[in-house]
């Protein structure tokens, strides 16, 4: 696919606070998932699937883990003479005030897309899960003629999405902030474009000078009467993680099988940093049902409908039920936890128990011994 | 033109290993998987790395195809280094012949020009075979202390298996003074690891001289180190205390598996300050079903597993459905085993699938006369179809179908 992408680690909508707790010292693209990946995986491994090379990816603040994460690209065959990857740290000038809007960055990595020699470009967030096929996506571009096309899914819509209404060539005719209670599956835009560079860079001028916020609430919910919008529908799993709710259910998706099988495709797999860790060990008290689980831990306890990440270590008795539990965390004898999410490096002690509910897990932050 | 190093290693991987039978008839033996992720190659490699020997020539012979490709440009091993680094190097013609190498130090003695290139004052000399961890940089410490021309690594070995290794004989400074191989009697249990250094240009002239007479072996154990003992040479015997394991044969390569699963047993293989490396496949993390019951086992990336596991290992991408059993197994990558089989004591190699219902292997408490028990193996995309039977110590030939 002739096109390079621009990927936005962070949401500019406004919206990342509800997710604070776990993207507090990390911007949301990194926020690890599905026990060994990290969000900014799964839009990387759909681009370089459909061998987009030139991938620029937009960094506000926090990203140490970011760039530790994804160092020169060479985990998703991105560490290249031709193309490749680039961290596009901001710019920080005297008068310098965080551009909490996607034009004014755009327009500040002008340099980048400059050097972009493909006429083609993807525009889009990171903090999804989904396994996208960017060449069908692309393919229908062309053949549509449009301007945009935008990546929509049919789902039902919550507060402040943008609804498409489409016509039989799937261009988009009407676009709606979602705001009454009405409550039925709808297309909804996704923060996925894909357009030419020359239509990106008059946007860009016009989005700066008119004050223009997201591409999605500024171009498409706005511009779909002037620009020849088209919508293109990913029909398989999409999850944008945007609350602590949210990551501990799109967590516990993958424990079913076919949810597995759409995401973790072997045709276009899904691509992470690897590390040399030893594979799980199980012991003598292990109980596991029902679990994702990466190399490196020592379990013996038991656990079920949860996501153990690389290096956990589970003490015997230790009882774990619909959570998720990050590199490095020891969780110690008898301890108990239900529907709780646990950070990196944290211990929680014998004995203790931390209960929450599907809806309102329990966030146990980073480095926190409990 | 290269930097001179001061150490380079060069590390034999051209046997057969004809003692792991089907498990090595379509691949050499370095390149046999090990522990769930590992190939048994990764030991020496990381233990060079980790020594800080950044320059490791690999001779290959024997079906070199997945070694070659598993070894690549050294990256996974921090071998892919921009002055040294790794080489692989196969048996080549010159002009209009060559040969094949004739013995472990022939194969030395034709990549003279390779090891010319870095003028090393020592060569380390290894071979692929053993699982253990080692400090190389401490054997040579101790070889330049001793004023050695050779020295080799030696591991005490219980005296009634002494008889099955090559002995040295030592004095109390740890200098040799007599080598025997396999004798009836062993006078010390200091059993050669076939670890070797060498100060070069001693080395050189020995291979050189072997190499003009024709009724040699051309091999370091029979012939060079003999011969340097025998002419006066300095040579010491290097004291290594740890695990150390040479998975040759069908049941070492089994128990060697079982002994990750000993928590008494000292090889640790996520020490942070010896880490084992090895090539990544792409995989997932590994998912454990509602059926699933798992006990003392390791379960590596990418295995979706419904089955009842008991002290076994499962390496990655293996498919365990509902209703099998596994028991003191060691199941290698991508193999199936579909439901309701029954697989124990068995070693199962890479992409084979054990069909519905069908057995193989037994447990050694079955089997009264010891003899006739032995591990079952199953070859490289071998199938056992639905309701057969695989009896202990039998095997299937890669690609075989029973």
């Amino acid at each position: 696919m002739d096109a390079f992408c621009i990927l936005f680690t962070d949401t500019y909508d406004g919206n990342e606070t509800k997710l604070s707790e776990l993207s507090g010292k990390r911007t949301l693209a990194s926020i690890p998932f599905a026990a060994r990946y990290r969000l900014i995986d799964f839009m990387l491994s759909s681009l370089v699937g459909a061998r987009v090379h030139n991938i620029g990816i937009i960094t506000k603040s926090k990203y140490g883990s970011l760039m530790d994460h994804l160092g020169w690209g060479k985990d998703w065959d991105l560490d290249r003479k031709n193309g490749g990857l680039k961290i596009l740290t901001p710019f920080a000038t005297t008068d310098f005030s965080y551009n909490d809007n996607q034009f004014e960055i755009l327009k500040s990595v002008h340099g980048y897309i400059d050097s972009m020699l493909p006429e083609y470009c993807v525009i889009a967030n990171a903090n999804m899960v989904a396994n996208i096929d960017f060449n069908e996506m692309f393919a229908r571009h062309i053949e549509s003629g449009a301007d945009i096309s935008v990546l929509c899914t049919k789902r039902l819509p919550a507060d402040s999405d943008t609804e498409l209404t489409l016509d039989e060539t799937s261009k988009v005719t009407k676009a709606i902030i979602h705001t009454t209670s009405k409550n039925e599956e709808t297309y909804i835009a996704e923060d996925v474009f894909i357009m030419e560079k020359s239509l990106l860079y008059a946007l860009i001028d016009h989005g700066v000078s008119y004050g223009w916020r997201t591409f999605k609430k500024d171009v498409i919910a706005k511009k779909f009467a002037e620009l020849n919008i088209t919508a293109y529908e990913h029909k398989g799993y999409f999850k944008i993680i945007d609350s602590p709710e949210v990551y501990l259910s799109a967590n516990l998706d993958m424990l079913n099988r076919e949810t597995r099988q759409d995401i973790f495709r072997s045709s276009q797999p899904i691509l992470t940093r690897t590390k040399d860790s030893v594979p799980t060990k199980y012991g003598d008290n292990a109980r596991v049902s029902n679990c994702y689980v990466a190399d490196g831990c020592v379990i013996d306890g038991e656990i079920e409908n949860s996501i153990i990440f690389r290096n956990v270590k589970i003490g015997k008795g230790a009882k774990i039920s619909n959570s998720v539990i990050m590199q490095n965390s020891i969780i110690e004898q008898d301890a108990s936890l239900e529907c709780v999410i646990i950070d990196k490096n944290v211990k929680i002690t014998e004995n203790k128990e931390i209960r929450g509910v599907k809806n309102l897990p329990v966030v146990v932050n980073k480095g926190k011994t409990v | 033109m290269k930097l001179k190093k001061e150490m380079i290693a060069m590390l034999l991987a051209g046997g057969q290993g004809s003692r792991l039978y089907v498990l090595t008839s379509s691949r050499a033996k370095p390149a046999v998987p090990f522990g769930g992720k590992y190939r048994i190659i990764d030991f020496t490699l990381s233990n060079c790395s980790n020594s800080g020997i950044d320059t490791v020539g690999v001779l290959t012979q024997y079906k070199p195809l997945e070694l070659n490709a598993y070894i690549g440009t050294g990256q996974p091993w921090d071998l892919d280094r921009m002055n040294g680094g790794i080489q692989v190097l196969p048996p080549y013609v010159t002009g209009s012949d060559g040969q094949w190498y004739k013995g472990t130090a022939n194969a030395i003695y034709q990549n003279i020009e390779f090891i010319e290139q870095y003028s090393p004052t020592y060569v380390l000399i290894l071979s692929g075979d053993h699982v253990y961890k080692m400090d190389y940089d401490k054997m040579l410490k101790f070889h330049k202390e001793k004023g050695a021309d050779a020295t080799i690594a030696v591991i005490d070995v219980p005296i009634d298996q002494a008889s099955a290794f090559g002995i040295m004989n030592t004095n109390e400074d740890l200098s040799i003074y007599e080598f025997e191989e396999k004798p009836k009697e062993p006078k010390s249990t200091k059993a050669s690891m076939g670890v070797y250094i060498f100060t070069w240009e001693k080395l050189k002239k020995y291979m050189i001289e072997d190499e003009a007479n024709p009724s040699s072996s051309n091999d370091f154990g029979k012939n060079i180190i003999p011969n340097m003992l025998n002419a006066g040479e300095r040579m010491f015997a290097y004291p290594f205390d740890g695990y150390w394991k040479d998975v040759g044969t069908v049941d070492s390569l089994w128990e060697a598996n079982m002994d990750l699963l000993n928590p008494t047993i000292p090889l640790n293989l996520s020490d942070p300050l010896w880490r084992i490396y090895c090539r990544h496949s792409l995989t997932t993390p590994h998912f454990i079903g509602e059926s699933a019951d798992i006990k003392n086992s390791m379960i590596t990336e990418g295995c979706d597993v419904e089955a009842a596991v008991n002290n076994s290992i499962l390496f990655s991408d293996v498919t365990a459905e509902e209703g099998a059993t596994i028991d003191y197994s060691v199941i290698m990558r991508n193999v199936k085993i579909e439901s309701g089989a029954k697989v124990q004591y068995a070693i199962i190699a890479d992409d084979a699938i054990i069909e519905e219902g069908a057995v193989v292997g037994a447990p050694p408490e079955d089997y009264p006369d010891r003899d006739s028990w032995g591990i079952a193996v199953i070859g490289q995309g071998a199938r056992v179809r639905a309701g057969q039977k695989v009896l202990p110590k039998e095997m299937l030939a890669p690609g075989e179908s029973r």
